[in-house]
């Protein structure tokens, strides 16, 4: 047993380091290469504070991003649910399409961007639309999946009960696809803040994504590196807290 | 009629039906030919950019269709070779040392939830726009996938029995190994080359997209600011087009794979 419990904290320990070695690494490549290819990381981090405190310089270009993908995101959330949901009952409609859903997994979405741009112009439309294009998908084959997956004895178990549809929907179906419900809002999300940075980092007039790219051109290492860990700060808090949604759901179900 | 063919009529007849419905919207003048091209146009413009090997567009560095596509395909086999080189032993490790892939394992499932794309402009920074920071771009999409599905694939062989006829039949670790835990693993380390192969071509095509000057991502990119609208169009239909039969040909390997393992 405690050789077993000396393993877990030598685990816990690891995940802890890690970041830190992150930052050792870091460091030593800012003394290797230079402070103009490689910023130190506390140099970094004295911008990365201007930026949110002190100057702002990343406030708005945030507040703009974030804009884009909470609104991509819902309409992304909406559809998604509601295209998934009919799918997952027609199993016609599902054959046929499933293969064309699967298909834009696999394709750069990126190069088709322009076309975002003709339909909603350059600012913050095609942003939106175009992470609301991003974070469809996963949430459509998801739920698809759950729904399609559902036992038919449970819909049995709840005839046998008498419960209306209604009934059958709020005590059986809900219940039951939840997990994969958040496992496909989660990946949405990511996705459609993919597809807003991706959308601002192509052609923008502002936003995080832009910001990235102007830094690029201005060769200002320090902003580069703090918008990378402003946006991985977002992308973990999100899923970190998703990912604990998801197991307490687990738990309830007791699977 | 049987139900397998009566989808596969469907399927195509929406495709077309789409495909149509965007032709007369565009014929009609419904929308500017300037924003959209009729269907028709893009495959023509297309064949006639096979057919003449060069596209007609002036200030373009390289203008031949054959050279950008043997660019981005240089750049995305690169990146898959090196995401397989590197990760496929990686998992193994992971795999081998439980503590390691315990320590790990919520960075690299949390890795494709950060926009590593993001990453780029820095790695433009390091070594400049050219192929280098491409294929390092696509590589770091396409290692991580190569790596989780190499680790649950050893993961998932059976250890109770599988290892023990090894054992039974007296072969060495390495043979046991070789022979037993590696087919048993086979689907799913071929799903990680599935994905690692796709994440090499959307993570070059998105880098030539955003800031490159060669390759057929670029292609789009260029097209679009030069208002070559037409060219720009079939040059996203054969990215398009591309990646559908690739994924299309490994969906079908990974079917196959999975079917005959009997699960």
């Amino acid at each position: 047993m405690t050789l077993k419990r000396r393993r877990e904290i030598l685990i816990k320990l690891g995940m802890a380091a890690m970041p830190a070695l992150v930052i050792l690494l870091w460091q030593i490549g800012f003394v290797l290469f230079g402070e103009l290819i490689l910023p130190s990381p506390l140099k970094t981090f004295s911008v990365l504070k201007a930026g949110l405190i002190e100057r702002g310089w990343l406030l708005s270009d945030l507040k703009d991003t974030m804009i884009e993908l909470l609104f991509g995101y819902l309409f992304a959330v909406i559809l998604g649910l509601l295209v998934g949901f009919v799918l997952g009952m027609n199993r016609f409609l599902r054959e046929v399409l499933e293969p064309f859903v699967l298909n834009v997994y696999a394709i750069p979405k990126v190069t088709l961007f322009p076309i975002f741009l003709f339909a909603f112009g350059l600012g913050m439309d095609s942003k939106v639309a175009f992470g609301f294009f991003h974070g469809i998908f996963p949430i459509i084959i998801l739920t698809m999946g759950a729904i399609k997956d559902i036992k038919g004895v449970y819909i049995k178990v709840g005839r046998s009960f008498r419960l209306n549809p209604f009934q059958v929907y709020k005590e059986i179906v809900f219940p039951s696809i939840l997990p994969s419900l958040m496992t496909g809002l989660r990946l949405g999300f990511n996705l459609s803040f993919i597809g807003v940075i991706l959308g601002e980092m192509a052609a923008s007039k502002s936003g995080l994504g832009y910001a990235l790219m102007r830094s690029e051109g201005a060769f200002y290492m320090e902003k580069i590196i703090s918008i990378v860990v402003v946006l991985a700060v977002i992308a973990l808090a999100v899923n970190s807290f998703c990912y604990a949604i998801e197991g307490r759901l687990m738990r309830v179900r007791g699977t | 009629m049987k139900r397998t063919s009566k989808i596969k009529i469907t399927k195509w007849s929406v495709l077309v039906g789409a495909a149509g419905c965007l032709e007369v919207i565009s014929r009609t003048g419904m929308i500017k030919r300037s924003t959209l091209t009729p269907v028709s146009d893009m495959f023509i413009t297309l064949w006639k950019l096979f057919i003449t090997g060069g596209i007609p567009v002036r200030f373009l560095k390289d203008s031949s269709i054959a050279g950008n596509f043997f660019i981005t395909f240089s750049e995305i086999s690169l990146s898959f070779f090196f995401a397989v080189l590197i990760g496929l032993p990686i998992g193994i490790l992971l795999w081998k040392f439980k503590t390691l892939a315990r320590i790990l394992n919520p960075y690299l499932v949390s890795y494709y939830a950060i926009p590593v794309f993001a990453l780029y402009p820095l790695i433009v920074g390091f070594f400049g726009i050219g192929i280098l920071s491409i294929t390092l771009m696509g590589w770091l999409f396409a290692i991580v996938a190569v790596i989780i599905n190499t680790a649950t694939g050893f993961e998932e062989v059976d250890k109770r029995i599988y290892p023990k006829v090894g054992r039974s039949l007296r072969l060495s670790r390495s043979k046991i190994f070789l022979w037993i835990y590696f087919p048993g693993a086979t689907p799913h380390l071929f799903t990680g080359l599935k994905l690692g192969f796709i994440y090499s071509i959307i993570g070059v095509i998105a880098s030539e997209f955003i800031l490159s000057t060669k390759g057929l991502g670029y292609l789009v990119r260029f097209s679009y600011s030069a208002f070559e609208t037409e060219i720009m169009y079939a040059s996203m239909l054969l990215i398009v087009i591309i990646a559908v039969l690739i994924n299309g040909a490994l969906m079908r390997v990974e079917a196959w794979l999975y079917g005959r393992q009997g699960r």
